[in-house]
């Protein structure tokens, strides 16, 4: 059996590069290249996927250390449980976006090169698989710069839009800073191990100086958190997102931005061995706030892809919230419950993946039918796209964490935990920052429902607001199949959610050091032990059967009670006039009752322009301009850029131009040395 | 275990043919307060059936979202009135759920009510989802802190666990947590009833409407289903309250005669709460859209000061 | 005269030559004594030969000869007349304060030798600090001259200094090494013929001090 993980492994990386390259090569043959590059990374996402479940279920780690060296330090590969959770989440959704991309790329053929695209797609999953793999400290540095570098190539893909490539420059800049941070974190942990392999970290970890390990968990919490984009390192995320091509906007906010995750929960846990109460409590304020200002952020957007970049932010304060509870609960002796709150994490971080995969291969489709990215320019697209707008429905009411769809039995389980902070009885603060930070989850998922409400009402709902929107059309069947694998999972998870708590239980036992796994309930329902020795349980497969019987129920009850159910279909009342699109509700307005609510947030300023014919009496044209203010931008980074350059141009006037004053420069320096430094 | 089912399908029953008539009190207690006769208490029944003798007038560029909406936002409710427990609180339902799920099947009505007020294409429609969203986003916060409290003092989420050791504990409003918790959530109920002083249930004036103007374009056999859905989430939120504060007389175990005493109890609870929510709205004037977060926050506000209040007292 | 020296005598006129370089005051004179530099280091290379009897040095005499003191001024001269933008020396530094510099330059590179010559012969601890001394003569006149032709002539001198200390050493450079560093003189020398023409056409001048105006 070890022999097979081997097999999987070598397989699944060794096609994804070969795919990658074949597809390079053969770029003059467009049609070719795609479908070559796109089948490979399918079938090799299915291979990832087969080696993460079969390490998982069968308990069969992969140790694996290849004859060659990089940079003086062994290629080792070690796959354990939680490296499995995170290979298979990323597998999943990559092997579902393969299999859109084929259609999705068709649209490429011609304008831009297909190959390169196919060799780029490649390496990225080939990156991302290989990080999660990597059992050393410079190979997991040097995939995740390939990771990096990848990423930033596809997001300026379209290269010739300057918005584009401005927002990859924010990109590459930002990650990079990140990547600075785990680069120090490494070096100073190698310092007390003597090694860079991650066996010889998590042998000395545990038994550092505090101070050390304070420090280690700063660096380490900032570049991850820049890759994960939490507040404020964000910026780049609403960016990014959109400029990248759909299918890449996908696997980088559904995987890419996990491995941060991974980066982080392999860090704190399985290294460090978890600290002092106040890195958990970090967590919790720093998830807290992610999650509320990424969800404000959202609403304001006409961008659909920054819309979905937001809430990404907003989901990753999410899953912080599970891990700093889960932090906070183990230091304080709750094993099981923090248990229960890393499942709720590492739950999220699944759900996550699934429906933010499937909601930017949505957005993908509906650019692909309509030309846009503004909602306002669209409606009207569930009767003309049906597959799509169902597709994106089931994402929306998983993310708003609705009932009875997978996203509400993760939020679910946060909740559990965050509530079992408040029960734990440690100190006052605790108790009281558990439900609250529980209150401000349920104003996270409030708001984001209202998101996409607003995202998918005025998107597919009502009528056109555009020509675009009004010749849209169903998207290829490939297209549709790679939405529909994801939106298959959903509901899926949401009634079965056993099927992935039973794999994340020797993930959790690994990250708690506990030697049996928790179980939490059956396949009928999930029960959480509470510390006062009630249970709390939550029926996952019951409640979609009530609701589809009482629905049932409803709909004959009033089928046959009753005379009247006929149906006459005839014109929105429109007080008399008839109804044009410009008389729908905008995505704009659908936001402005929490634009009021939290303008101190926000702070909206808005300038609106009259042109008269005759003064005052006859307009001629009236223009309205609003925006909201950039916090983050305005207090954070402008002042830091603007002090960057200042220095940079004082320290130019060493760089004058001329020949004779570098020779000089050199000249000089070698006299003294001569002289001086013997 | 089948008591124990069919007392929830009971209660889910009662509920159901009781919701329309709590709303017909509602009205009548405001009209009196105003000098006038009023409808009478059944009112609300003729009315439903007025709708179901009636055809529906469906918009043509509405979407499948519309027709399905009435449907599962009354099915969301039923689950959850499955969820509550209304005359008996027997021990151990743990198969059921709690009361996040309970919020959460109200705010999945609420979802697919309000993707069906923007699927006509009116602007009437889209403004009250808009300002239905907007205003149940401030109210879940407020509403969940006060479940929060009662939740960490039992040591679970479980409806019935809950209602069941408040009823062994005797008179819990007097604690300062509960009495705090208990006027957070009441206020919170006046915003999820759509009730003045947050939203005026009687009119169709833009102006006034959050919860009407997602029905404006119902008509026929789906707007009974919408109202007698409305009516019954007033009941289900008449029914938490009375019962996680006031679980007195409620039935502990399944002796007939404890029934009995329950249901008298139950309905005298409800019918209390039905009056003063109806006073309350004769008293006071709509508010400005804009004021009502500020009430939600000083809700808000109190559920906190009620959570501090259970660790300290 | 033993071989000894001979060389001696030889290093000390390479070094002198250098002087002869910086104190030209035209074009064609600082040709000439770049000339007479090769010249003389051939000479020099053909007595080490002889006195040590390894005939590689030979072969690199007539190199030396050929190229330092032919192929390369030639090629300079023709740029010269080419490019045709005067005979003038342009230079930050004036001519007595340059030879002040220089002295200035060989008093350093002796004292700094002095240490490293506990072992090796005669020989070799005088070609030594003269080879240095020529480097930083060559930097010195790479950094104060102004025209691109005698940044060339700078360049040469700092290979000859290479190439004398490669020479007086015990057992001479390997061969490859030789070679390596004539050809990099040679192209270099190649490349700057080359890029002068084009450089004229285009701008008119071939003053590097203009190049400060493409600064970013």
């Amino acid at each position: 059996m070890v022999a097979l993980n081997e097999y999987l492994f070598f397989g699944c990386e060794g096609l994804l590069l070969l795919g990658g390259l074949l597809s390079f090569v053969l770029q003059t043959k467009a049609k070719l290249s795609m479908v070559i590059a796109f089948a490979a990374a399918s079938i090799a996402c299915l291979g990832g996927l087969g080696l993460g479940l079969n390490v998982l279920l069968a308990g069969n780690n992969l140790n694996l250390t290849l004859p060659w060296s990089l940079a003086s330090s062994a290629i080792t590969f070690t796959v354990g449980p939680l490296e499995a959770f995170f290979i298979t989440v990323s597998a999943l959704v990559c092997f579902a976006v393969s299999i859109y991309s084929v259609g999705y790329v068709q649209s490429y053929i011609g304008k831009h090169n297909v190959g390169v695209l196919g060799l780029l797609y490649c390496l990225f999953i080939f990156a991302i698989i290989g990080l999660i793999a990597s059992g050393s400290a410079v190979l997991f540095l040097f995939l995740w710069e390939l990771m990096s570098i990848v990423s930033y190539l596809l997001v300026v893909y379209h290269h010739r839009d300057s918005q584009v490539r401005q927002a990859g420059f924010t990109y590459v800049v930002m990650t990079h800073i990140g990547t600075m941070f785990i680069v120090l974190a490494f070096l100073l942990m190698y310092v007390y191990a003597g090694s860079f392999s991650f066996a010889g970290y998590i042998l000395v970890g545990r038994s550092m100086p505090a101070a050390v390990k304070n420090i280690i968990f700063l660096l380490v919490a900032i570049g991850f958190g820049t890759k994960a984009g939490i507040i404020p390192l964000h910026v780049w995320l609403p960016k990014a997102h959109p400029a990248a091509p759909s299918n890449v906007s996908a696997i980088m906010s559904g995987v890419m931005i996990k491995t941060a995750i991974f980066g982080l929960i392999k860090f704190i846990f399985v290294i460090l061995g978890n600290g002092p109460a106040w890195w958990g409590i970090l967590l919790l304020v720093i998830g807290s706030a992610s999650a509320l200002l990424g969800v404000l952020y959202s609403l304001m957007e006409t961008d659909i892809k920054r819309f979905l970049a937001y809430c990404s932010v907003e989901n990753m304060g999410v899953i912080l919230l599970g891990m700093g509870a889960a932090m906070v609960l183990a230091r304080n002796g709750f094993v099981a419950l923090a248990a229960v709150a890393l499942m709720a994490s590492m739950f999220h971080v699944l759900n996550h993946a699934i429906f933010k995969g499937l909601l930017f291969l949505g957005a993908g489709s509906v650019n692909f039918a309509t030309g846009t990215r503004n909602i306002e320019k669209m409606g009207g697209l569930l009767r003309r796209m049906p597959w799509t707008g169902l597709f994106f429905l089931v994402a929306s009411v998983s993310i708003a964490a609705l009932p009875p769809f997978n996203g509400f039995i993760s939020e679910w389980l946060t909740f559990q935990s965050l509530l079992a902070l408040g029960a734990s009885g440690g100190n006052l603060f605790l108790e009281v920052l558990g439900p609250l930070a529980g209150a401000g989850l349920a104003l996270t998922s409030a708001l984001s429902a209202a998101g996409f409400v607003r995202a998918f009402g005025i998107q597919f709902l009502a009528l056109p607001r555009s020509s675009g929107a009004k010749n849209a059309k169903e998207v290829p069947i490939s297209m549709r199949i790679g939405m529909g694998i994801l939106a298959a999972l959903c509901p899926l998870l949401g009634v079965v959610p056993f099927i992935i708590i039973k794999l994340l239980a020797p993930v959790t036992a690994v990250l708690l050091g506990v030697h049996t796994a928790p179980v939490l309930g059956n396949y009928f329902r999930l029960s959480i032990p509470s510390g006062v020795g009630q249970h709390t349980a939550l029926s996952a497969l019951l409640v979609p059967s009530l609701l589809g019987m009482a629905g049932l129920v409803a709909y004959l009850v009033v089928k046959y009670i009753g005379k009247g159910g006929s149906v006459r279909y005839a014109e929105t009342w429109n007080c008399g006039t008839t109804l044009t699109p410009r008389m729908e509700y905008t995505g704009t307005a659908f936001a402005k009752p929490l634009r009021m609510i939290f303008r101190q947030i926000f702070l909206p300023e808005r300038e609106v322009k009259t042109e008269y014919t005759v003064e005052p009496y006859f307009k001629a044209e009236m223009s309205y301009e609003g925006k909201i203010k950039p916090v983050f931008e305005d207090v954070l980074y402008r002042p830091v850029t603007r002090l960057f350059v200042v220095v940079a141009n004082k320290i130019r006037v060493l760089q004058s131009g001329s020949i004779h004053l570098y020779l000089l420069y050199m000249f000089a320096t070698l006299v003294l040395l001569l002289i001086f430094a013997r | 275990m089948i008591r124990v089912l069919l007392i929830n399908f009971v209660q889910a029953a009662l509920l159901v043919v009781i919701a329309p008539l709590v709303a017909g009190i509602i009205k009548k207690t405001k009209a009196r307060l105003q000098m006038r006769r009023g409808p009478s208490f059944f009112q609300p029944y003729l009315d439903l059936y007025k709708y179901g003798q009636k055809e529906s007038v469906v918009s043509e560029h509405t979407s499948w979202i519309f027709k399905s909406a009435p449907y599962i936002y009354f099915a969301a409710l039923l689950v959850a009135a499955l969820l509550v427990p209304v005359i008996s609180s027997v021990g151990k339902l743990n198969f059921s759920g709690d009361i996040i799920l309970f919020i959460y099947l109200l705010a999945l009505g609420r979802f697919f009510l309000a993707l069906a007020g923007l699927d006509a294409g009116s602007a009437f429609g889209g403004m009250a989802s808009s300002r239905e969203m907007a205003i149940a986003a401030v109210a879940e916060p407020a509403a969940l802190l006060p479940l929060f409290t009662l939740a960490i003092a039992t040591g679970t989420t479980n409806l019935t666990a809950i209602v069941f050791k408040n009823a062994m504990s005797g008179l819990v409003l007097l604690k300062p947590a509960y009495l705090l918790s208990f006027i957070a959530l009441f206020i919170v109920t006046i915003a999820e009833t759509g009730r003045i002083p947050v939203d005026n249930p009687d009119t169709h004036l833009e102006l006034t409407m959050m919860h009407e103007g997602m029905l404006l374009e119902y008509s026929g056999k789906p707007l009974a289903v919408l109202t007698m859905g409305a009516d019954l989430k007033q009941l289900l939120l008449f029914t938490l309250i009375a019962n996680l504060f006031f679980p007195w007389g409620i039935a502990i175990g399944f002796g007939v005669g404890q029934i009995v005493v329950g249901l008298v109890a139950y309905l005298l609870k409800v019918c209390a709460i039905g009056i003063i929510i109806a006073c309350i709205e004769s008293l006071f004037a709509k508010m400005r859209l804009f004021k009502v977060p500020d009430l939600l926050l000083g809700s808000f506000f109190l559920g906190l000061l009620g959570l501090i209040a259970k660790f300290i007292f | 005269m033993s071989s000894s020296e001979l060389s001696n005598l030889l290093i000390t006129l390479t070094l002198a030559s250098s002087f002869l370089i910086i104190i030209g005051r035209r074009l064609d004179s600082v040709i000439k004594a770049a000339v007479v530099q090769g010249i003389v280091l051939a000479i020099f290379t053909a007595v080490r030969g002889w006195s040590t009897g390894m005939h590689e040095m030979y072969v690199a005499a007539v190199l030396t000869l050929l190229v330092k003191a032919g192929l390369i001024p030639y090629i300079l001269n023709r740029v010269a007349r080419l490019v045709d933008t005067g005979w003038g020396i342009k230079s930050y530094v004036n001519t007595k304060m340059s030879l002040v510099i220089c002295v200035a330059l060989v008093i350093v590179a002796y004292s700094v030798t002095g240490d490293m010559l506990a072992s090796g012969s005669a020989v070799f601890a005088r070609a030594l600090p003269a080879a240095l001394a020529m480097m930083l003569i060559g930097l010195f006149i790479m950094t104060t001259r102004k025209r691109a032709i005698t940044q060339v002539v700078g360049l040469l001198v700092i290979e000859n200094g290479v190439f004398m200390a490669g020479v007086g050493a015990t057992n001479g450079m390997p061969a490859v090494i030789e070679l390596g560093v004539f050809l990099d003189a040679l192209a270099g020398v190649f490349i700057m013929a080359i890029l002068a023409f084009r450089i004229k056409r285009a701008f008119a001048t071939i003053n590097t001090e203009n190049l400060r105006s493409l600064r970013g």
